[in-house]
């Protein structure tokens, strides 16, 4: 089983999920859970199936096998799930002939908060710096407004699970930072599943991922086990000696090389305190005069994905 | 949140989509005009008909024309309304279904199509989201209708074919009418218009559904299928405008059935398919 976390508090339950398309198994046998309080990221180059598992988490798309539960309720059970769940879909336009206002009023509306549903709808439109918009027409907001405003409407009333396929594509770095920190903010209190192609994003604001290929999950673990941040290190130098010996004689370490043309010294370590493994190694380089370029901590989410996918 | 107040805020936003859009504007503006122009030169007819037949006579020609279409009592009963608003009655009855296949056949295909029934299908209930566009629909056909015929009723009081209580009671009654099958017509229109994602395979598949529904009623009536005649909406009309008020209801009650096995089925397939 690929597990995120094995604990009793679990958001969102995959067991043995199968999607069928005509002649196409988009997702196989997929058995998967999220903690509560995570935010948790799908990861996967195209047509890996990344959209159609955030579809069943959803409730868009029914799986062909398998069960899908959702906040401890069959996924789509709306009845349930109503105002407890926020999602923004990835392809999903909204309706061009009404007011950025009257949609999201709309929203809040049908998500029980009757007479202050338009006060929840303004102020999840403040959130996302489109105070402006209010009056505006779907149909006439750009790519990046359209965006945020449907971000709004996921955070509308701070619901208990946030779903976000690709939320920050599209949008100039300023707002996808600003997004970022919306997601932050929110980190603990909602759980949050994204799915994106921004590797950097997803090691930035994810606890845990799962990492998808051809519509089976190849890896599924805590961010720092994926990236290996908590067991390998990786230095830049430009001149002087190597004690390759002496690293390796400290104490967690396993292994050390050094790539003479990249100039890089990878080390690795047994899984512990990254901190005092860094200060001794680096001791024994400054003591042999070494000139570091640079330290990165684990191989990072683009490099693992690539040896995954 | 309940399944009613789910409806209720789905259908008001359905009709506010139909009234606000400009294929609904567009629409609501052919119709009243047309009902006008419609109660101007059946008007003119009437005049002229009143001339060389008398009034009396025209009348008769009336009630023995509702007779044929109907029967002897429903011909009795609508021989003292306006006599325009008379010829105006199976014009309306008969135009509903393009006008519901018109206004209704993206009523679920476009939502699919780009996707936004995304944003509605993870906080209502499928089956409410599929009432509520029935319902939403339903409202914004019968107040198109009602526009078109308060438009012939101001024509046809300027030319003071009868009194205005006369004409309003008549007015509303005969409307009022038509209403129980133009729900069955919504509901078959949002039936279709949930199985597409695309608007215009939608939209030809509304038209040989509806063309399909009224061959099959000719097919009935050549063969005398009473039950099968039901099946066409607008034959509910002989039921409901019998001045019986048993045998209307039971017109009315049909067309409740008949609506709600039809959206039922397709609430069902809604809630079952992948959007």
């Amino acid at each position: 089983m690929n597990s995120a976390n094995t604990g009793v508090n679990i958001a969102i339950s995959f067991h043995n999920v199968t999607k069928r398309f005509v002649e196409k198994e988009a997702v196989s046998s997929v058995t998967l859970q999220i903690a509560r309080g995570q935010v948790f990221g799908l990861i996967g180059p195209n047509g890996a199936g990344k959209t159609t598992i955030f579809s069943m988490m959803a409730g868009f798309l029914k799986p062909s096998s398998g069960i899908v539960e959702v906040l401890g309720f069959r996924a789509g059970d709306t009845a349930a799930l109503s105002s407890r769940i926020g999602v923004l879909p990835q392809d999903a336009l909204l309706p061009s002939g009404e007011t950025v206002g009257d949609f999201l009023t709309n929203m809040a509306a049908l998500q029980g908060f009757g007479r202050n549903a338009k006060t929840v709808a303004r102020d999840a439109l403040n959130d996302v710096g489109g105070g402006d918009w209010w009056t505006l027409r779907c149909s006439g907001l750009s790519h990046g407004m359209a965006k945020r405003v449907a971000i709004a409407q996921a955070f509308l009333g701070e619901p208990e699970l946030v779903l976000l396929d690709e939320p920050t594509a599209g949008l100039d770095p300023r707002v996808a930072f600003e997004v970022r920190q919306q997601i932050l903010k929110r980190k603990g209190r909602s759980t949050i599943v994204v799915s994106s192609h921004n590797l950097h994003e997803l090691e930035e604001i994810c606890d845990a991922a799962a990492i998808l290929d051809r519509g089976k999950i190849v890896a599924c673990n805590a961010i720092a086990e994926l990236t290996a941040s908590n067991e390998e290190l990786h230095i830049q130098l430009s001149e002087g000696a190597i004690p390759l010996e002496a690293i390796r004689a400290i104490s967690l370490v396993t292994h050390a090389a050094f790539d003479s043309e990249r100039g890089d010294l990878s080390v690795y370590f047994k899984a512990g305190d990254v901190d005092s493994v860094m200060f001794e190694v680096l001791t024994a380089l400054l003591r042999e005069k070494a000139r570091v370029r640079g330290v990165s901590v684990g191989r990072g989410l683009e490099k693992r994905v690539m040896e995954l996918t | 949140m309940p399944p009613l107040v789910e409806i209720a805020l789905v259908a008001r936003r359905e009709l506010r989509r139909n009234l606000r859009s400009a294929k609904g504007l567009l629409l609501l503006a052919l119709s009243a005009s047309g009902g006008g122009l419609t109660a101007l030169a059946l008007h003119k007819l009437h005049a002229a008909g009143a001339d060389t037949l008398g009034p009396e006579q025209l009348e008769q020609l009336a009630q023995e024309a509702a007779t044929r279409s109907y029967n002897e009592e429903i011909g009795r009963s609508l021989s003292h309304a306006p006599i325009t608003l008379l010829f105006l009655l199976p014009i309306s009855i008969w135009l509903a279904p393009l006008l519901v296949s018109l206004v209704g056949f993206d009523t679920l295909s476009s939502d699919l199509q780009f996707r936004t029934i995304r944003y509605w299908t993870v906080r209502a209930r499928r089956e409410s989201i599929f009432i509520g566009k029935v319902a939403g629909l339903w409202a914004a056909i019968s107040l198109c209708t009602l526009a078109t015929q308060a438009v012939a009723w101001g024509v046809l009081l300027g030319k003071g074919e009868s009194s205005a209580v006369e004409m309003l009671t008549w007015g509303a009654k005969l409307w009022a009418m038509t209403l129980p099958m133009g729900l069955v017509w919504c509901a078959i229109a949002v039936l279709v218009s949930g199985q597409f994602r695309s608007p215009m395979l939608s939209m030809l598949t509304l038209q040989v559904v509806f063309i399909g529904i009224w061959a099959v009623h000719l097919f009935a009536k050549m063969r005398d299928y009473e039950w099968m005649t039901r099946l066409y909406p607008n034959n509910f009309d002989s039921l409901i405008l019998s001045p019986d008020l048993a045998t209307s209801a039971l017109g009315v009650f049909g067309c409740l059935v008949y609506a709600a096995i039809v959206t039922a089925t397709g609430a069902l397939l809604f809630a079952k398919r992948d959007v």
